[in-house]
């Protein structure tokens, strides 16, 4: 190794969302200190929770995050119903897959375009791509738009849904809306065949490192996405009740996100961790890109995060169409529109108990738990973000990648570190999360 | 900005037709000024096009590079120091860079968009906000001045 003294600290890393910092001291070759260093404030919702009706929980938890509302909507929702012993009917579950197919869709895009091809086409930022691949800008954000416009279509607005609630929907797509959904998402597939084709140009970085994967796993022949276990690449699987054996946070000193760790010293979630538990299971269309893009299971470099992200976008896309055609031919059936509010006419049977929501979201498993009092109020609440449990990954990452390119000049040090770290898109400012609050009464 | 000053990045014809952009948050006062106006504007006269692009302008890119428009202002809401309700032409340099995530994306980069699909110059109106707090309705400074901006667009009838 070379004997080399480097100082790599990068306040703040850009093209993520939220705040946070990469620091990398390499003192005559032996590495000193290694840190991606979270540095938002709490964002307290689990406290903000406290007190509050199932009814309207997920109204409250869609505002963590712009990109991930509708996945936490999902997995505040799928936390209240199962804390009462409601169980949703298929055709509810079949709209919520859907939902998080579009929501996916739209935060991969948008990472895969906007925040990781700048660094593989060698510029600062996507600003200078508006100049020389003006197109590919504009195809990116009409492809963004896209998703938004079906969510506005199926739950009332572009992020933040409104009619996606406790029981199911306030308001089921009519045949008009299913047309229009459906014809967004054809003029999308020459789009995404574009995006494929650029991406099998790109050339990312070949960094590796065995970890543990982590996802929803399931028995059923579908790409699990809603529902699930919660599953190991090292042969575990438990209870998405038991999330907190996977989870096992903890608290480092230069981190406001919590770190965490199951079976190893660290693992990780999101669109690679997906691919290498389900990748069977993917749509057959995204599968045949998979193997176009020579991407098999276990992959184990983590830029390629962005490919298994492209795979996925290929994925929600033909599974999302897929699911619209089924409705166009077996129909909606109307007579599922509840209006619940707070369930002030006690529509919806509600009994005290604890429920767990685990949701794939764009960049990994999602958890929210609550325990509910017999009307149905949240007396405890917990979010367990992806990035929450990436972060201590990301550093074992940033551990092994040193030693490998101290040959290589500053720059390029710090692009790789940056590189890397993007590659996991991380959601910072969700992360954040650590602070345990215990109020005395004085 | 005097009223002529006004009218004159106002004007439009069948040489140069104009793209009105709205930008802003209802939700957030002042902020949603853009919105406002965009929604008592007259949108059938002929060579002015407005789009009320709220609190995602990213979303009308597409939609404005295939109008072809020979002129396009950005309204919105722009804290400049002035007093409540002072309206500013806004120079693109004036704009920081804010920073770009997933989460949001500066109108400057939305303008060089445009500006580079369509060729068309784009200009920041800004209007100076009393609040941007979580609240609906305008203030009244702010309320007058986005009248002064409709009386030369062309009120909706």
């Amino acid at each position: 190794m070379s004997k080399r003294t480097v100082n790599v600290n990068v306040q703040y890393l850009t093209r993520v969302e939220g705040h946070g910092n990469i620091v990398v001291n390499v003192k005559e070759g032996m590495l000193d200190k290694c840190e991606l260093q979270i540095v938002e404030a709490p964002r307290l919702f689990e406290g903000m929770l406290q007190g509050r009706s199932i009814f309207e929980a997920q109204h409250i938890t869609s505002r963590i995050c712009g990109i991930c509302s509708c996945g936490h909507t999902l997995a505040s929702i799928q936390a209240a119903e199962d804390a009462i012993g409601f169980t949703p009917s298929k055709q509810t579950l079949e709209l919520r897959k859907f939902l998080l197919h579009m929501e996916n869709l739209d935060s991969h895009i948008l990472h895969i375009y906007l925040l990781v091809a700048p660094d593989l086409l060698g510029v600062k930022s996507f600003v200078p791509l508006i100049k020389t691949h003006n197109q590919v800008v504009r195809r990116a954000l009409k492809m963004k738009k896209a998703c938004n416009d079906v969510c506005d279509i199926l739950v009332g607005r572009h992020i933040h849904p409104i009619s996606c609630i406790v029981g199911g929907f306030t308001k089921l797509p009519r045949e008009k809306d299913l047309d229009a959904m459906l014809e967004i998402l054809y003029n999308m597939r020459p789009g995404m065949d574009e995006t494929v084709e650029l991406a099998t140009g790109l050339k990312f970085p070949a960094f590796e490192r065995e970890t543990e994967y982590v996802a929803l796993v399931s028995d059923e022949t579908e790409y699990p996405m809603l529902y699930g276990d919660v599953g190991s690449s090292d042969g575990k699987r438990v209870n998405k009740n038991e999330y907190k054996k996977v989870t096992n946070e903890f608290i480092v000193l230069h981190s406001s996100a919590k770190h965490a760790k199951w079976n190893r010293e660290s693992y990780t979630v999101g669109a690679l961790a997906r691919f290498n538990l389900n990748a069977q299971k993917l749509h057959p269309k995204a599968g045949k890109i998979a193997n176009a893009l020579n991407m098999k299971p276990k992959v184990i470099n983590p830029y390629l995060n962005t490919v298994a992200q492209l795979i996925e976008c290929v994925h929600s896309l033909e599974d999302g169409i897929r699911i619209l055609e089924n409705f166009k031919k077996s129909g909606i059936d109307y007579d599922e529109e509840i209006i619940v509010g707070l369930n002030e006419q006690n529509r919806i049977k509600v009994k005290a108990g604890t429920g767990v929501g685990a949701v794939e979201v764009p960049r990994g498993t999602l958890f929210h738990s609550y325990e509910v009092d017999e009307k149905g109020i949240i007396t405890k609440a917990n979010c367990i973000i992806p990035t929450n449990q990436n972060v201590n990954n990301i550093e074992r990452d940033m551990k092994k990648l040193v030693p490998e390119i101290l040959h290589k000049s500053d720059e390029d040090i710090t692009l790789g570190l940056e590189m890397l770290v993007r590659a996991y898109d991380p959601c910072i400012s969700c992360s954040a999360h650590f602070l345990n609050v215990k109020y005395v009464n004085r | 900005m005097l009223t002529a000053e006004l009218k004159d990045l106002l004007t439009f014809s069948r040489k140069s037709p104009l793209l009105v952009i709205a930008i802003g948050n209802s939700y957030r006062s002042d902020d949603g000024v853009g919105p406002y106006i965009a929604q008592k504007i007259n949108k059938c006269k002929k060579n002015l096009t407005v789009l009320n692009a709220e609190d995602q302008p990213e979303n009308i890119i597409d939609e404005a590079t295939q109008l072809t428009p020979g002129k396009i202002v950005i309204i919105d809401a722009a804290d400049f120091g002035g007093i409540p309700g002072e309206i500013r032409l806004i120079e693109k340099k004036d704009i920081p860079d804010t920073s770009l995530s997933t989460h949001s994306f500066s109108p400057k980069i939305i303008a060089a968009i445009i500006e580079e699909g369509t060729g068309a110059d784009v200009h920041f109106l800004g209007i100076q906000p009393e609040s941007i707090q979580l609240r609906e309705g305008l203030s009244e400074p702010v309320k007058k001045a986005a009248k002064r901006i409709i009386s030369c667009l062309g009120k909706k009838e």
